[in-house]
């Protein structure tokens, strides 16, 4: 089964008189394991998948399945829930809250689900040393780097072992090389704990490391 | 809700200067409140104190319709009857008997009118305190008889001094004209009009000499074990005596212009408090708002990982309900602080003597008095409009969408 699929997906945006159509007949799957590049030039409408694929906006026409769950007939409430517990977000920049340290960052999403305090440290711990910044729990999001902010929020996406990350730009405000090292913990964590990725990127040196690339142009798959 | 706590708190030190601007706000306010409310229970405390314990009393009991226009004919037909359910009233603490009438009062060639009173010294001592105010001479000794101590404003005006005589001429109660003359034992000053023109004492005893009232007396004053515990004590007196037959006044109804301050007081107290109210909950409504705007992007990722409106409501009210409790510790210090300390020293205002002395029953020195009613009141209603204030960008915030708070800021 796959964990997303799309059904003649479709988005329009309208600003005044004008309909931008950002999304247009998106047939996809994605399975379990994978580790997928989104890739295309801005504006190509990879934000726009992301997030409807992360239940966080709904389709102006076609369908979406989230584990063969009709996200678009689901309530904003249920959508919230998937959010929480099935899926992991990495943005393009300003993940984390300011004003929470980096453990507390990643002990934030399973505060939300409830975990108790001490299983939650203890599980932040391992994940922060996972993402090779165990010296950093106590650390503010300002004083870090860019590239230690967006590992905390790898990190923090992965805490409540959710079916599916999906990371929009994660390396776009990072330089080549730090935003390589990113990519490679990603594929790192899809080895070995078998964690599904899908990122979007149009940085050439980072969609080489997918194992799969769905291509967009102005809002339609390229062949 | 302990980490939206620990959030919340993180928060405001995010803005140090924002937020120590608004606590400072607050604290202002409320400490300015505190003074100001507590200067005013302190005139009003003084005021009555002063007036009821010069010469009202508490309490006075009479016969119906005497108050009105205290007319020697709605004497007391039995005092005694009275006076024996007194001591089973555990709320007074004294009481004394009167005779008060109008006279006409003459030395030499100057006459006036005044307000003749047939005290019992012993008794009368205990329950007001005007005999302190007496400045040359003496004040009345029980076994009296033909002594009178009057006001230093009536003196003046009948240009008589101690040692004097002066003749006396009323309306008896049995219809016949009473007259007597008396030799000033005493002269007293208030330095209020309203009693030094107006009051002059006799005995009891001579008074009922004088209004052919023997063994009679139109009224009862009494003081309470204190103020508070004056609306009971009046109930239980009434319950005690016959309606039709008897009239029992507090000290608002028997002193009606103190009660017009008292209330134009807790008006202009009210008036401030608006403003000041106002003034701290544009201030809070401000902050929140600013800081709620700031982070449209921030409520953005948290609702995308999946926090709820909900929590982003109480996380917002928190932050405002922080700033408002840190603002009240700080305020509530500060106003008692001040309060106590101008309280202990007084307020000095004889430089204005002149103004004060219009008010009646107020002295130079003033002091403050810290309520405790008053600072409940004052920090359960700033913590109301925190939480007031915090309702508006609370639901904004929390009405934001994910999608579109988090592009907000994704170009920057
Ligand atoms: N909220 C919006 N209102 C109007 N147009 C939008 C909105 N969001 C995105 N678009 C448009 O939709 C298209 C796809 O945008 P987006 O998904 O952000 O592309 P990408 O992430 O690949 O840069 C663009 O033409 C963009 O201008
Ligand atoms: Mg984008």
């Amino acid at each position: 089964m796959p964990i997303v699929r799309t059904d003649n997906l479709g988005r329009t945006y309208r600003t005044g008189q004008i309909e931008v159509a950002a999304l247009c007949m998106i047939d996809l799957a994605i399975e379990p394991g994978e580790f997928l590049a989104i890739v295309g030039p801005s504006g190509s409408g990879k934000t726009t998948l992301l997030n409807m694929i992360g239940a966080l906006d709904s389709p102006s026409h076609g369908k979406i399945f989230f584990e063969e769950e009709d996200l678009t007939a689901a309530r904003p409430a249920r959508l919230a829930e998937i959010r929480l517990k099935k899926i992991g977000f990495v943005f393009q920049a300003y993940n984390l809250i300011p004003v929470l340290t980096a453990i507390e960052n990643i002990e934030y999403v399973m505060l939300l689900q409830g975990w108790p305090e001490k299983k939650r440290r203890e599980k932040a711990f391992a994940l922060l040393k996972e993402v090779g910044l165990e010296g950093f729990a106590n650390r503010r999001p300002a004083d870090m780097s860019g590239g230690q902010q967006q590992r905390v929020a790898v990190a923090r996406a992965i805490a409540s072992e959710p079916k599916i990350v999906l990371a929009d730009e994660p390396t776009a405000n990072l330089d080549s090389k730090t935003g390589a090292a990113l990519i490679d913990l990603m594929h790192e964590l899809n080895q070995k704990k078998g964690v599904t990725f899908v990122f979007s990127t149009h940085d050439p040196m980072v969609m080489q490391r997918a194992q799969r690339l769905i291509r967009l142009k102005d809002g339609m798959i390229e062949a | 809700m302990s980490s939206f706590i620990k959030i919340a708190w993180r928060n405001i030190f995010r803005n140090w200067r924002r937020s120590l601007f608004t606590i400072a706000a607050i604290s202002v306010g409320l400490a300015a409140l505190i003074f100001i409310w507590g200067f005013m229970d302190g005139t009003n405390e003084q005021m009555i104190d002063n007036s009821t314990s010069y010469l009202s009393g508490h309490l006075q009991i009479h016969k119906k319709g005497f108050h009105k226009d205290m007319s020697i004919f709605f004497a007391l037909d039995n005092p005694q009857a009275v006076l024996s359910k007194l001591p089973a009233l555990k709320e007074i603490k004294n009481y004394a008997q009167r005779i008060e009438g109008q006279a006409l009062f003459s030395a030499g060639e100057k006459t006036a009118g005044a307000v003749l009173v047939g005290v019992e010294p012993e008794k009368e001592i205990k329950v007001t305190t005007l005999w302190q105010a007496v400045k040359t001479g003496r004040y009345l000794e029980p076994a009296d008889t033909s002594a009178i101590v009057i006001g230093s404003a009536l003196a003046e005006r009948l240009k008589i001094s101690l040692g004097g005589e002066v003749a006396v001429l009323t309306q008896a109660a049995d219809g016949s004209l009473g007259a007597a003359k008396y030799k000033v034992a005493g002269i007293y000053s208030t330095g209020t009009d309203t009693f030094d023109g107006v009051y002059a004492f006799i005995t009891l005893p001579a008074a009922q000499d004088l209004y052919a009232l023997w063994g009679r007396s139109t009224g009862i004053v009494m003081t309470a074990q204190n103020r508070s515990v004056v609306p009971r004590l009046k109930k239980s007196l009434a319950g005690e005596l016959d309606s039709q037959r008897f009239e029992v006044l507090d000290w608002w109804a028997l002193i009606p212009e103190i009660a017009m301050s008292f209330v134009l007081h807790e008006v202009s107290a009210s008036i401030i408090l608006t403003v000041v109210f106002l003034i701290v909950a544009i201030g809070i409504l401000n902050t929140i708002l600013m800081s709620v705007v700031e982070r449209v992007r921030e409520f953005g990722v948290m609702m995308a990982l999946g926090t709820n409106g909900r929590q982003v409501v109480l996380l917002v009210i928190l932050e405002s309900i922080l700033l408002g409790a840190v603002g009240i510790l700080i305020g509530g210090g500060l106003g008692v602080l001040l309060t106590l300390l101008t309280g202990r020293t007084g307020l000095d205002f004889s430089r204005y003597g002149k103004a004060m002395e219009v008010m009646p029953g107020i002295g130079a020195v003033i002091y403050p008095i810290v309520r405790l009613d008053r600072l409940a009141f004052l920090a359960i209603l700033i913590f109301f409009f925190a939480v007031l204030a915090a309702v508006y960008p609370a639901i904004k915030a929390a009405r934001l969408k994910p999608v579109a708070a988090i592009r907000h800021m994704e170009t920057v």
